[in-house]
């Protein structure tokens, strides 16, 4: 791929542009698919509890993931051992998970569009659109590097993806 | 500059556990960028650059860093905030 560039515009807003090769769109859309679909998963698998149902209120799952990929993406509220652990860590989670898991996938979503059917090699982001692919660019990574069956193949699209974001980073700091 | 009556109220919150604040902490990770976690504490804190690296580094060399504290909904805003963002946060009553 080619380093993110920022284009600046004397009428309208920045935008950060790059051109990916058309083999690394492909493997971008189908891991973040991939990842999308073991969020979409988790938060459909949550438990359905009538006093969810009463007040509309949705809650999420009181433990943490089983998938080592999926705990990353959802850690705990509070550590193990701290004073209050037990329960309250536990309704924090119920609480939140919800919310962190549609927020996560809204950021994959914009990756998604840019790299799916409708999207090109080429890809062109608002810097609004830029805070949501560095988002979901690092939940790729996470959800990779500690997924059980990471192998060296999972090691180098770690590095690939944290070379884009970086590279991304750079073009919007800078 | 602090007046006595300010320190005596100081002392008094400070004893009440009820009242200690609670930290939000930040976890070394070998997974998230350098330049990444501190893009976080700048657009999900609100921190300056030069404030959002030293807390980084803090991150990176000691294992662990407290990004922010107060009261225990907003420490909980913060560590959802960051969870959201990839980051590996917890919350914990300061004492």
């Amino acid at each position: 791929m080619q380093a993110w560039r920022k284009k600046k515009g004397l009428m309208r807003a920045a935008r950060f542009h790059t051109v990916l090769e058309p083999m690394e769109r492909e493997v971008l859309g189908n891991l973040v698919s991939g990842v999308s679909e073991a969020i979409i998963r988790r938060a459909q698998s949550a438990p359905k509890d009538e006093l969810a149902e009463l007040t509309g209120i949705p809650t999420g799952h009181k433990d943490a993931p089983e998938d080592p990929g999926m705990a990353r993406l959802l850690p705990d509220f509070e550590r193990e051992g701290d004073e209050e652990y037990e329960g309250d860590n536990s309704l924090l989670r119920s609480l939140h998970e919800n919310e962190i898991c549609r927020a996560k996938l809204q950021n994959l979503q914009v990756v998604a569009e840019k790299v799916g059917p409708d999207g090109g090699v080429e890809i062109t982001l608002t810097e609004e659109e830029a805070h949501a692919f560095l988002a979901g660019l690092n939940d790729l990574r996470l959800y990779l590097a500690s997924a059980e069956d990471a192998g060296e193949d999972a090691d180098t699209l770690v590095e690939w993806l944290g070379f884009n974001q970086d590279s991304l980073l750079a073009a919007m700091m800078g | 500059m602090a007046t006595p009556e300010l320190d005596e109220q100081i002392e008094v919150n400070v004893a009440t556990a009820e009242n200690l604040p609670w930290l939000c902490i930040v976890w070394d990770d070998p997974v998230n960028l350098m330049s990444y976690v501190t893009y976080v504490f700048q657009t999900v804190l609100g921190y300056g650059r030069k404030r959002a690296t030293e807390l980084m580094m803090q991150v990176h060399t000691e294992g662990k860093a407290v990004v922010s504290s107060g009261e225990k909904d907003k420490v909980e805003g913060d560590v959802k905030k960051l969870h959201t963002a990839g980051l590996w946060a917890t919350m914990q009553q300061a004492g």
